[in-house]
């Protein structure tokens, strides 16, 4: 049986969501719901904002995000997230290995493998 | 919630942090409080963003300014909702054990052709679950059959050497 998209974008989304968090952060230093904002927009890469706590919380544990309370302009002190040498180095690395990768699936996709 | 909520509301979101609270339970303490205190601030700043929004319900009083209405189920049902079910994000925080590996990065100056560690990884260690209770068994257990096998050849060495 031909899993449903949800369930399909789901699997495409493990292994490449974290990145994607990180990439927002190499950017500037964000807050939860902002990068849930940027990255939530379309559906595509996270079904719900609140899958991206759990990532948070990961990431941070293994170093490559820290994070620092701020007095917020509006409303309660938030948590802002960054990145750090480690989850630089993590980022820098998805990228070099992300472009080979989607070729060699586009190239798959379009003409059945590589060329 | 700093937000001022009507009780419908409040209601919803006490229900959808309870729901969540509960579902995270077999998480650790620690990962379940860090997981709803960042669910919590999400929806304070959402909530808040909401409450930036001027409504129909808003009323304007003579040098009072802008008076705002309690945020209702209306309002507060799309963040709710943007947020996804309770659990989604229990799911998402369960299947972290060995889930997600992290990447493997050389630390700097400890790469290949520089003789050091052949491995060098830095990524989230897998936590020993009941699940997988290998997991830090087996490198254990490797290194005590291999301190075990050098210490008898050492023995033997030892012995021939002195008869």
């Amino acid at each position: 049986m031909v899993p449903g998209d949800d369930a399909l974008l789901a699997n495409l989304r493990r292994g490449a969501l974290e990145y994607c968090v990180l990439a927002v952060l190499s950017t500037g230093e964000c807050y939860g719901l902002d990068v849930a904002r940027r990255l939530g927009a379309d559906g595509i890469l996270m079904s719900g904002e609140g899958t991206l706590y759990p990532l948070l919380s990961r990431l941070r544990r293994s170093g490559y995000v820290e994070s620092t309370w701020r007095e917020s302009p509006a409303g309660p002190p938030r948590r802002y997230y960054r990145l750090t040498p480690d989850g630089e180095r993590a980022l820098a690395q998805f990228a070099r290995l992300w472009q080979p990768f989607r070729s060699a699936v586009d190239a798959a996709l379009e003409t059945g493998g590589p060329a | 919630m700093t937000v001022p909520l009507t009780p419908a509301a409040d209601q919803a979101v006490r229900d959808y942090l309870d729901d969540l609270g509960r579902m995270l339970e077999p998480a650790g303490l620690v990962e379940r409080a860090e997981v709803l205190g960042q669910v919590r601030e999400h929806l304070d700043a959402a909530l808040t963003e909401a409450a930036a929004v001027p409504s129909a319900g808003d009323v304007s009083a003579p040098g009072v300014g802008l008076a705002r209405n309690a945020l209702d189920l209306d309002a507060v049902g799309p963040v709710l909702a943007r947020l996804g079910p309770p659990a989604e994000i229990a799911a998402s925080t369960l299947s972290a054990p060995g889930a997600w590996e992290g990447p493997a990065i050389a630390s700097p100056g400890r790469g290949p052709g520089r003789g050091t560690d052949p491995v060098v990884v830095a990524g989230p260690v897998p936590e020993p679950s009941a699940a997988d209770g290998r997991t830090l068994a087996q490198p254990w257990l490797a290194w005590v059959v291999v301190a075990t096998v050098l210490a008898l050849l050492t023995l033997r060495r030892r012995g021939r050497a002195s008869s």
